[in-house]
């Protein structure tokens, strides 16, 4: 497997916060991948800089030095694919003036999908999450877990080769970050796409394949790592 | 914690938040300050102008049988008074004039006695065209009708005794005519005297000597008056000017224990003036505090762009252990601060506009109300950011919970107003209360004649008030309603711009319509305010020349009082000189219509329309150009006055017999007319009644065929200055010809009310300034706010792929609607508000306007305006959505 397969490489990558004394380096030298079918738990302490990695491999964010490449989902963030990554925050981060399934439809009209079509799409997956109760509700009228999993809906949504999900059950009781985490991985694995989870829940990581333990903004690879 | 250190924290964290609030209240403070300083100077402006205007500010006149020693003596020791002098008038049978070959005769007429020195006492009352001023002088009117002057020798005739004969050593002027022949003493609302067609003023000596022997056997035909100049140093404001004027006229009265009669010139004139100073002040009712009230909606609706997240800090203080008070306290130092800024901003800016729009930085007539109104407009500015900052703080802090502050905004019921149709009432509330204070008759200001007290209808301002106010809250509806059920018409709309995602942005704008409605009504609300007053300005400054040209006739006006009659080839000449575009002759004389004596217009009705520049508003019937067809039509045709046709009880059709001076016999004849309409106004004719026939027709039947009978010339100059076409024409003419020329210049300054005397440039400009200000205030300011507190939102949706075009779609689309709709709602409010307040203040405008003048180039650039800085608005908050995601999303 060379890196032009991986969905997403990460080479030397440093993230670093200010400037002098005050400076503080989230991300240090850091050099992985993402491979189409790996299912990876980014585990570590709050702080240990798990976001700001996963904010670097999701293009949102730009690196301090170092390069991040996405050979697998075709080349630069600006330019990817709408659609090709799914991404779950770690906040509330639904749109609060769409409803629900305006929310979870959005990757799909952003990318060119007509809106009727789109809805449904978004109603259908609303559905596989036992969430469909909500479809006409504003992110104000559901909890802050309901709101978590209708997030991994969206992600999910775009049948995306690359899924970042930053805390997804970080607000969420274990029953629903069980169904969360499941419907995580049974989707990645349905779609043969790349998944990293972060969290700090020793179960949840358990339920991934691969751990990557991040301390002091550098992660350590304890299965399938490659440098 | 504390309210210093909260307010620390947000200089340094929040100062565009601050800065803006700030600015809204300056804008109101500025407004306030700068309208108080044209008022104060408008006032002074009136009462100077009122008072600079009279040659003569009393008339005493002694009664029959008193000695007029003793009504001197009284005048010249009544408080105020710094010059008296007696002035006496004679009756003569007639006067004669022996020049050349012929002796020309006139009726009778009035000999004025004056002492020496009356000119320098009184220089606005004769005016010495030619000659010297101490000797016999002749008015231009009698001049020109015995076709004498100084040298020649006039006959004074004297009832029952010799005439005497005198030499004429000069010819004047006497341009305050009306009030020197006065009766005085005559009850209120007595039909004012045509003064005397002829008169000569004699030195006072001279004058005993013709008139003493008559003074003897006909006590009747002789009248002693004082002439008084009182102290001018009077209160800036024409009411209490009037009280103080009126006060030392009554003063005097007593003191002459009834052996006088008062004819007290300067309060007649203040009188009218205090009418005006009302208007203006009604004016800065209408038009200056609405524009407080935007400046203040303006602030809130800054403020309220940040609630949410406002709410949000008060939640954090309250998981802190804050109370109410403590949180009230923050936000009151919050509000401190910013009306502290505001009004410190706005009463410098308001410095800066006084100085440079009315020449005075000061805020009021004296240092003392100065003050108070510098101190109002800042206080304006305190209750303006109180009820911005703290009234919310206090709501919040009173009703909202930790947990539910925290969370973002679900579903928003429809406002407790908005159910309840506020608009709607308040509209009808204004519907009722104008019809019910503009039916006929209906005056908003009540000037008493003479009496002290004025009164105004307040309760009629409250009309387009409330219109304005319901305009507002129905754009809001409006909005409401086409962001809500009309959003598939936005998403229509929005397909250019937004493509398939046009149906996303449509539901995300339905859902924010609570939020997006205000700045709606805000905008409509502005421009219905900049819209209306910059309609009824141009309004009033077109109806102010039309007046100017009603009351001068033309641009340049040439007219042959009496009856001295021009060269005939004076048409000609007028039209040869340089700037003179049309001459149009119209032949001035008097009619009786029964036992009235009116004045006669004969016209050249195919040219009059056009050459006089009539107005359809002018007439009653028909249009200007109708009514002049049909006269040319109908050779014998007349228009009349509403009075006569009231008076006389006249029908379309009727005959009217007229009786005429014949011009071959002298003696009156009678003429048929038949009366074809009404005239209301005309040009040079009297306000009350007069009568419009043709030319040619009265000629035929006056037996002045082939005689000079036109001897009043309009001209117009077109773009050659009235005034200098009049200097050219008083060359041509020359001044012993006994023409009179008026331009319209002039003229402009000196009728009309002293409202439109009072130069409201200053305001409309600063009006209009702060409207455009406020335009796009409310449109850039306020949505560039809006936008900037979702900047999270716009983040998440790039993290989620949305492309830059795509995010500047969402903001472009917003700015669009609300700027659009606003604009279009103001527009049709302010096409009513403007409607509403023509009507409200017809007394302001004389005459009438027939239309609403628009001035088209403020609309689009104020339209123009409010586009730009919504574009701006949205470009600033496109650019910053290019800002990295995650420091935008950890920033928020």
């Amino acid at each position: 497997m060379t890196d032009d397969s991986a969905l997403v490489v990460a080479d030397h990558v440093s993230r670093t916060y200010g400037r002098g004394p005050s400076a503080v380096v989230a991300v240090h030298g850091t050099s992985c991948r993402i491979l189409a079918g790996e299912q990876i738990a980014l585990v570590g302490p709050s702080g240990s800089g798990k976001s700001t990695l996963v904010h670097l491999l999701a293009g949102l964010d730009t690196p301090t030095n170092g390069v991040i490449r996405w050979p697998g989902l075709g080349g630069l963030p600006a330019r990817l694919p709408a659609g090709s990554l799914g991404l779950v925050f770690q906040g509330p981060s639904l749109l609060p003036d769409l409803d629900i399934a305006e929310n979870v439809a959005f990757p799909l009209v952003l990318s060119g999908h007509p809106g009727p079509s789109a809805r449904a799409a978004a109603v259908m997956m609303l559905r596989e999450l036992d969430l469909a109760d909500l479809a006409d509700k504003v992110p104000g009228e559901i909890s802050g877990g309901q709101a978590q999993r209708v997030a991994v809906a969206r992600a999910l949504v775009a049948r995306p080769r690359l899924i970042l999900a930053d805390e997804p059950t970080g607000q969420l009781d274990h029953a629903s970050a069980a169904i969360v985490v499941a419907l995580l991985t049974d989707r990645a694995h349905e779609l043969n796409a790349g998944l990293l989870v972060t969290t700090h829940d020793p179960w949840v990581a358990a339920q991934l394949e691969i751990q990557w333990h991040m301390i002091d903004g550098r992660p350590r690879f304890s299965q399938a790592m490659v440098p | 914690m504390s309210a210093g250190a909260w307010l620390a924290g947000l200089v340094r964290r929040r100062p565009g938040r601050l800065a803006a609030s700030a600015a809204g209240v300056a804008v109101a403070v500025a407004l306030l300050a700068s309208i108080a300083t044209f008022l104060s100077g408008a006032l002074a402006t009136m009462t100077t102008a009122a008072t600079r205007q009279i040659a003569v500010d009393l008339q005493i006149e002694a009664h029959q049988g008193v000695d007029p020693g003793t009504v001197l003596a009284a005048a010249a020791a009544a408080p105020r008074v710094q010059a008296a002098l007696p002035v006496e008038f004679g009756t003569t049978t007639g006067l004669r004039a022996a020049t050349g070959s012929t002796i020309q005769a006139t009726g009778p007429g009035v000999v004025v006695g004056v002492p020496p020195g009356y000119g320098a006492a009184f220089p606005g009352e004769l005016r010495v065209l030619v000659g010297d001023a101490a000797g016999v002088l002749l008015a231009q009117q009698t001049a020109a009708n015995l076709h004498a002057g100084p040298g020649d020798t006039v006959s004074i005739g004297r009832a029952g005794l010799d005439a005497v004969m005198v030499r004429v050593d000069g010819v004047v002027d006497l341009p305050q005519a009306d009030s020197l022949f006065q009766a005085v003493g005559a009850p209120a609302g007595a039909q004012a005297l045509a003064p005397p067609d002829n008169v000569i003023v004699l030195p006072a000596p001279r004058w005993h000597a013709v008139f003493d022997t008559l003074a003897a056997s006909r006590p009747d035909l002789v009248r002693f008056q004082v002439h008084a100049r009182l102290d001018h140093h009077l209160p800036r404001d024409p009411s209490a000017a009037f009280n103080q004027v009126s006060g030392a006229s009554r003063n005097l009265e007593a003191s002459v224990a009834g052996g006088a009669a008062v004819g007290n010139n300067l309060a007649a004139a203040l009188d009218g003036a205090r009418g005006d100073s009302l208007y203006a002040q009604i004016l800065f009712i209408l038009l200056g505090l609405p524009g407080v009230a935007l400046a203040g909606l303006l602030t809130a609706t800054v403020t309220a762009a940040a609630s949410d997240r406002r709410r949000r800090e008060m939640a954090l203080l309250r998981v802190r252990g804050a109370t109410v008070r403590t949180m009230v306290a923050i936000a009151a130092a919050e509000a401190a601060a910013v009306a502290l800024v505001g009004a410190a901003v706005g009463l410098g800016a308001a410095a800066v506009v006084g100085r440079t729009s009315f020449g005075s930085a000061t805020f009021g007539a004296s240092r003392s109300s100065g003050i108070a109104w510098a101190l109002a407009s800042a206080l304006a500015g305190v209750v303006i950011a109180a009820w911005a900052i703290v009234v919310p703080a206090w709501r919040d802090a009173r009703r909202v919970t930790v947990a539910a502050a925290r969370q973002p905004l679900g579903r928003q019921d429809r406002p407790r107003w908005m159910r309840g149709l506020l608009d709607l009432w308040v509209l009808g509330a204004s519907g009722v209360i104008f019809w019910l204070t503009s039916r006929a008759g209906y005056r908003i200001v009540l000037v008493p004649e003479g009496l002290p007290t004025l009164s105004v209808n307040y309760w009629a301002l409250s009309g387009p008030l409330l219109f304005w106010a319901g305009c507002g809250l129905l754009a809001w509806r409006i909005a409401d309603a086409l962001f809500g059920p009309g959003r598939r018409l936005v998403a229509a709309a929005a397909q250019p711009v937004a493509g398939n995602l046009s149906a996303t942005i449509a539901a995300s704008l339905s859902r924010q319509r609570r939020r997006l409605s205000r700045p709606v009504a805000l905008v409509a609300l502005t421009v219905a305010f900049a819209a209306s007053t910059a309609v009824f300005n141009s309004t009033y400054h077109h109806q102010a020349g039309v007046d100017a040209v009603l009351s001068n006739g033309a641009d340049v006006t040439v007219s042959y009082p009496g009856n001295s009659g021009p060269p005939a080839d004076l048409p000609t000449a007028l039209a040869a000189i340089a700037g003179v575009r049309h001459v149009e002759p119209m032949a001035h004389r008097f009619a009786y219509v029964g036992a009235d004596l009116q004045d006669l217009f004969g016209v050249r009705a195919p040219t009059i329309v056009a050459g006089a520049t009539l107005q359809d508003t002018y007439f009653r019937g028909g249009s200007a150009r109708q009514l002049m067809g049909q006269l040319a039509r109908q050779p014998d045709g007349i228009l009349v006055s509403a009075e006569t046709v009231k008076d006389f009880q006249l029908s379309v059709g009727d005959q009217l017999r007229l009786r005429l001076r014949d011009a071959a016999s002298g003696q009156l004849t009678e003429v048929t007319f038949h009366y074809l309409g009404v005239a209301k106004e005309f040009p040079t004719a009297p306000r009350d009644s007069f009568l419009v026939a043709n030319a040619d027709y009265v000629a035929a039947r006056t037996a002045a065929i082939g005689r000079p009978t036109n001897n009043t010339f309009l001209l117009t100059t077109g773009p050659a200055s009235p005034v200098a076409v009049a200097d050219r024409v008083r060359a041509r003419v020359g001044t012993a010809s006994g023409a009179v020329v008026t331009d319209l210049v002039t003229s402009r300054r000196q009728v009309g009310s002293s409202l439109t005397a009072v130069d409201l440039s200053g305001l409309t400009r600063v009006e209009l300034g702060f409207a455009l200000l406020l335009a796009a205030a409310a449109t850039g300011l306020v949505l560039g706010l809006g936008l900037h507190e979702r900047r999270r939102g716009f983040a998440i949706a790039r993290a989620l792929g949305a492309r830059p075009r795509q995010v500047a779609a969402f903001v472009r689309v917003e700015a669009a609607t609300i700027t659009l709709v606003g604009l279009v709602l103001g527009a049709l409010g302010g096409w009513g508000l403007t409607e509403m307040l023509v009507k409200i203040l017809t007394g302001v405008f004389d005459p009438a306007p027939s239309g609403l003048t628009v001035p088209w180039g403020y609309l689009a650039v104020m339209g123009v305006l409010a586009v730009v800085a919504a574009a701006a608005a949205a470009a600033v908050t496109v650019r910053a959505t290019r800002r990295p995601i995650v420091e935008t999303i950890r920033d928020l």
